[in-house]
């Protein structure tokens, strides 16, 4: 697989002194759908914000499919990395969400035909056909993220950055969210997921970076992560509910312990009574 | 993010003193530099807010951020001013040939022109010194409370202090706004030029008026929700007192003001 995203020992600091990132370094494969956790302050938005230039680390350096970043403006970046931000009202700026999803499209230079098209594609994409011409901020709080998704996703990026999309949002909200993310990741985008959820990361995520103090803390699949609770309390997170009593049952039940579905640990009881018979 | 209005906290004499007083001797040096037309008097002015700055704790490099958004609006006004001041000294010959009729032939560059550009250049970095003293030195609820003092209503002081309060929230949305058209690839902000960057402004400000009528209307809601304006009279949790280094203050002050008058005429 091919390294979609490397990331080169950056360090950043904020203007107030707080040091975010300390000597960071990661590398992300084309296609991955990655986690990324932590507590608040861990550097997780952070290191997002480095990654497509709206910050600049002080040291290291960031390589897009080989390319170093400093070279580029955002606005640059962004023909490459959708980056969703986290408060979804403060990135409508727009009277119709058609002219919100033509935004990008026109500063891409796309004709009015291709426009409708993609506009078209992505409200499909997001369930949200058919209301192109409603005022955005009129919408339901989760039609207001899928419409600033919606927008990113009209730009047809390689990676699609989606920082805390499911803050605020309800269940449905959140699991239609992430579906969305799960399908461009099937699709052969890159997907790089910040969430305070864990049993949606559990779901969707194959791989979890854990932040802690501006630092990366662990880094491995879902199942790697998720099956260490003792070192995971450290930075004040749980795994979810059914990875930990998958854990609890690691004795009677070794296979176990890097449970992350529901289904996958009934399976597994199911099959253990079975035998037993 | 470091904002021009934000309180620095400190233990300086100028974070010491009474909100009332500090509020008296802002707007007094406020009223000063509109009277005073002399670079004298204004240099001292400038300086002394400079030393204010150093005791409150603001950083002085602030100074050049001010400068850089300033820097047109002074080119312009030092261009202005020597072209249109009248004046004796020609530094340059008519910038408009002599056989343009009308205006043929003005249009001299003058010492003196020069030299008034550059002295009101000061007074509107002088102007731009002044707040900065009282926000670092004086949390917003004592700057409140001083206004009632001096028998502002409350309603209208807490508008006041909460229309500072906003700055910067307005400051780091427009930030946020301005990230999330960059990441769709608008290149405006980052690239463009000067005026077409004046130019999408507007894409920028309709985005925060909108914001921050809904942030007001929500605000509403939530001090009702907290009893604002149920009764009369309300108390503070903060007290101010005149004390004797109060008074040391506004003596000093008055000599300061008595000096700078006297250069001033």
């Amino acid at each position: 697989m091919r390294e979609i995203i490397k990331i080169d020992s950056i360090s950043y600091s904020y203007p107030e002194g707080v040091q975010a990132l300390k000597d960071v370094s990661l590398s992300v494969n084309e296609g991955e759908f990655l986690g990324i956790i932590g507590q608040n302050g861990a550097g997780k938005s952070t290191l997002l914000k480095c990654i497509v230039g709206l910050l600049k680390p002080q040291k290291g350096r960031i390589l897009l499919k080989g390319e170093d970043l400093d070279d580029f403006p955002v606005s640059r970046v962004a023909l490459k990395v959708g980056f969703v931000l986290q408060n979804p009202d403060l990135q409508l700026f727009s009277m119709t969400v058609r002219d919100e999803i033509a935004f990008g499209l026109s500063n891409m230079g796309f004709e009015r035909e291709q426009m409708e098209t993609r506009i078209k594609e992505a409200l499909e994409m997001v369930g949200l056909s058919g209301r192109e011409e409603e005022y955005p901020l009129t919408l339901s709080r989760g039609e207001r993220a899928r419409v600033v998704i919606a927008s990113v996703i009209a730009m047809n990026p390689d990676i699609m950055i989606l920082d805390e999309p499911t803050s605020g949002q309800d269940y449905s909200g959140s699991i239609q969210i992430m579906e969305i993310a799960d399908k461009l990741c099937r699709d052969g985008r890159t997907i790089l997921v910040v969430s305070h959820n864990m049993s949606l990361i559990a779901e969707y995520c194959r791989r979890v970076v854990v932040f802690r103090s501006g630092k990366i803390f662990l880094d491995g699949s879902v199942g790697e992560v998720f099956s260490r609770p003792d070192e995971l309390i450290k930075t004040g997170i749980k795994p979810p509910q059914i990875t930990r009593l998958g854990n609890a049952l690691r004795d009677v039940l070794p296979s176990a312990e890097t449970i992350l579905r529901v289904e996958q640990l009934g399976d597994l009881i199911i099959e253990k009574v079975n035998r037993r018979r | 993010m470091a904002l021009p209005t934000s309180y620095i906290p400190r233990d300086s004499i100028i974070h010491k003193l009474d909100p009332r007083i500090k509020l008296v001797i802002i707007v007094c040096i406020t009223l000063l530099v509109f009277i005073t037309t002399k670079f004298l008097p204004i240099g001292i002015l400038f300086f002394s807010l400079l030393v204010l700055w150093k005791i409150s704790g603001i950083p002085l490099k602030r100074i050049l951020s001010y400068l850089r958004v300033l820097v047109f609006l002074f080119l312009l006004l030092i261009i202005m001013q020597a072209v249109f001041y009248p004046g004796e000294k020609v530094l340059l010959e008519p910038l408009i040939p002599e056989a343009v009729p009308l205006v043929g032939g003005k249009g001299n560059i003058t010492l003196e022109g020069v030299l008034f550009g550059l002295l009101l250049c000061l007074r509107v970095l002088t102007l731009m010194c002044i707040f900065p003293v009282l926000l670092a030195t004086t949390t917003l609820e004592k700057i409140t409370l001083a206004m009632v003092k001096l028998g502002l209503p409350y309603r209208v002081a807490f508008t006041a202090t909460t229309a500072i309060n906003q700055l910067p929230v307005l400051q780091s949305e427009a930030g946020v706004i301005m990230d999330a058209q960059k990441l769709r690839g608008f290149m405006v902000f980052e690239t463009g030029r000067f005026l077409s960057k004046i130019k999408a402004l507007h894409v920028l400000v309709v985005p925060l008026v909108m914001g921050s009528m809904r942030r007001a209307s929500m605000m509403g809601i939530a001090m009702d929700s907290r009893a604002f304006g149920a009764f009369k009279k309300r108390t503070f949790v903060d007290e101010i007192n005149i004390e004797r280094r109060d008074r040391i203050a506004l003596a000093v002050f008055s000599l300061f003001t008595g000096v700078i008058l006297f250069f001033s005429f």
